[in-house]
């Protein structure tokens, strides 16, 4: 399952409170700044430190390329 | 009428039509023609609906005391700057910066885009706005006429890089619906460099998110776009688009003062042994940089016109403050947003590597930004934090506000000219100390407040 545009509106990156890259055919939410990646299991996004991962060089590549993640929160005027 | 509360110390603003009015408009376009003493002016003005009405009231009192107005239509800031430079007469920019719809407002300057605020004239333009204001001037109107210099602007803005060094950069750029949106496409026109603009239309109401860029939550847009489209860079406008705040590819914001550094590391490139300008809130990492640069640092009060008048008077060819004010001797000392986003993206291009590649060698320190706390008396307040600190034997530095500077930490606060607010910036050697120290710093405003 992905997590719906709702959900990801209401998103931030826990630790440094600002916007995360859901990469939804690896099913992480990422943090390009500090290059960790936060699970999502099923429908639901695991923003707990102790569930992070830090990415690869390639999985940082690859999910900073344009198209393949959606930012998380939400357009200021919606 | 009290102009009281409109008169600030760098420009007037206030709401309309309640502070600002079409018979105080007149009144002091008539103040400002007296007090130029020039035979023309020009005049220009941001999307903001009521800028139409106020710009031809303030027109119209100046041609009444005999100073023909040359209207240059929708501008950005730092354009009206530019043709106060470049034709060498006074100009008036209708605009309230980053302020909400129902504000309007008027930077002044004199031929050459020289400063006016409360200590270069505006106080005597506020006098003379009083006697205009009961005394409406009743002479024959003088000429008024319509001008376009954008194309001189774009030439101008260009010539501060190289163009032929610029790299295909996927840009975006946050005009936040402000005069951005107007002078951005025509700066990027043709550099090779993919620029998306978000919020482009030009509308005063600002229905996307407040033109100020300083607030972290107005960046939030541009981050996810960036993020989403892989860009190698943000941009962020304020209204005016005199200010610019920078986003690198990861989304992380760049705040002024290492955007200050990383310009005046190049401008002494450019020019070996320059002096350059940043206001006493600027980083460490400002005064380090242009120190390893072998230029010469100085350091000024917070506003334009102290920045503007010190670059004069030092020959500077560089100034930055905090806020995204970053000046150019070369643009007439004036402050430009769209100059130092081109100069960024020509530093980027030839920097070979990413934006947060680039700005790493100057994050050097943790900093607060402003930490803004509403108190009766700011000033008292700002008082009392010295008297503890004199008590304590330790050295209070008064230039603007107080600072107060440690080996590893340094503090300023100062009140704001315009509301009951203290502005509180620290910065440290890092999270954990900057922590600690605000901590700190916040005990020392409660001590004072209860002596």
């Amino acid at each position: 399952m992905s997590l719906d545009s709702f959900v990801l509106s209401l998103i931030e990156d826990p630790a440094d409170h600002q916007v995360l890259l859901y990469v939804e055919s690896d099913s992480v939410l990422y943090n390009p700044r500090t290059r960790v990646a936060y699970p999502v299991k099923g429908s639901i996004p695991v923003l707990l430190e102790s569930e992070t991962r830090p990415a690869t060089e390639d999985e940082h590549q690859r999910w900073t390329q344009p198209g393949i993640g959606r930012a998380t929160g939400s357009p200021s005027a919606s | 009428m009290n102009t009281g509360a409109i008169f600030k110390a760098y420009d007037i603003r206030g709401t309309y039509p309640d502070q600002l009015d079409e018979r105080l408009l007149r009144a002091i376009g008539s103040a400002f023609a007296t007090f130029v003493q020039s035979e023309r002016i020009v005049v220009a003005r941001d999307m903001r609906p009521s800028g139409v009405t106020l710009t031809a009231a303030f027109a119209e009192g100046a041609r009444a005391v005999g100073v023909e107005v040359t209207d240059l239509g929708l501008a950005s800031t730092d354009f009206l700057y530019f043709a106060a430079g470049y034709e060498d007469v006074p100009g008036a920019m209708f605009t309230a910066s980053h302020n909400p719809a129902q504000y309007n407002g008027i930077k002044l300057c004199l031929a050459g885009a020289k400063p006016v605020g409360s200590d270069t004239g505006l106080v005597e333009i506020e006098a003379l706005t009083h006697h205009f204001y009961e005394q409406p001037a009743t002479g024959p109107l003088a000429a008024m006429g319509e001008k376009s210099l954008l194309p001189e602007w774009v030439r101008h803005v260009h010539s501060f890089v190289d163009t032929g060094n610029l790299r295909p950069l996927k840009v975006v750029a946050d005009t936040a619906n402000g005069m951005g949106g107007l002078i951005a496409p025509l700066v990027f026109d043709g550099l090779g460099c993919d620029v998306e603009i978000l919020y482009p239309e030009l509308d005063g109401t600002f229905p996307n998110h407040p033109a100020d860029p300083i607030q972290p939550e107005n960046l939030r847009d541009l981050q996810r776009r960036v993020l989403e489209t892989g860009a190698d860079i943000g941009l962020a406008f304020d209204g005016d688009a005199d200010r610019v705040f920078l986003i690198d590819e990861k989304a992380q914001p760049i705040s002024g003062s290492v955007t200050t550094a990383m310009v005046a590391a190049a401008m002494l490139r450019r020019h070996p042994g320059a002096t350059i300008l940043h206001n006493l809130i600027c980083s460490r990492v400002v005064t380090e940089v242009i120190a390893e640069g072998g230029g010469t640092a100085v350091r000024t009060r917070v506003g334009h016109s102290y920045i503007k008048q010190v670059m004069a008077e030092t020959g500077a060819i560089f100034g930055g403050e905090h806020s995204g004010h970053y000046y150019y001797r070369d643009n007439y000392r004036a402050d430009s947003g769209i100059i130092t986003a081109l100069v960024i993206l020509e530093l980027l291009s030839l920097s070979g590597g990413t934006m947060s590649e680039f700005a790493a060698p100057f994050e050097r320190y943790a900093s607060s930004g402003e930490i803004n706390t509403e108190v009766a008396s700011p000033a008292a307040s700002v008082d009392g934090v010295a008297e503890l600190l004199r008590a304590r034997g330790e050295t209070v530095d008064r230039l603007d506000g107080l600072t107060a500077q440690y080996d590893t930490w340094w503090f300023n606060l100062r009140p704001s000219n315009t509301e009951p607010l203290l502005r509180l910036n620290v910065e440290a050697s890092s999270k954990e100390e900057l922590a600690q120290r605000i901590e700190e710093v916040r005990e020392l405003i409660a001590t004072a407040k209860g002596k």
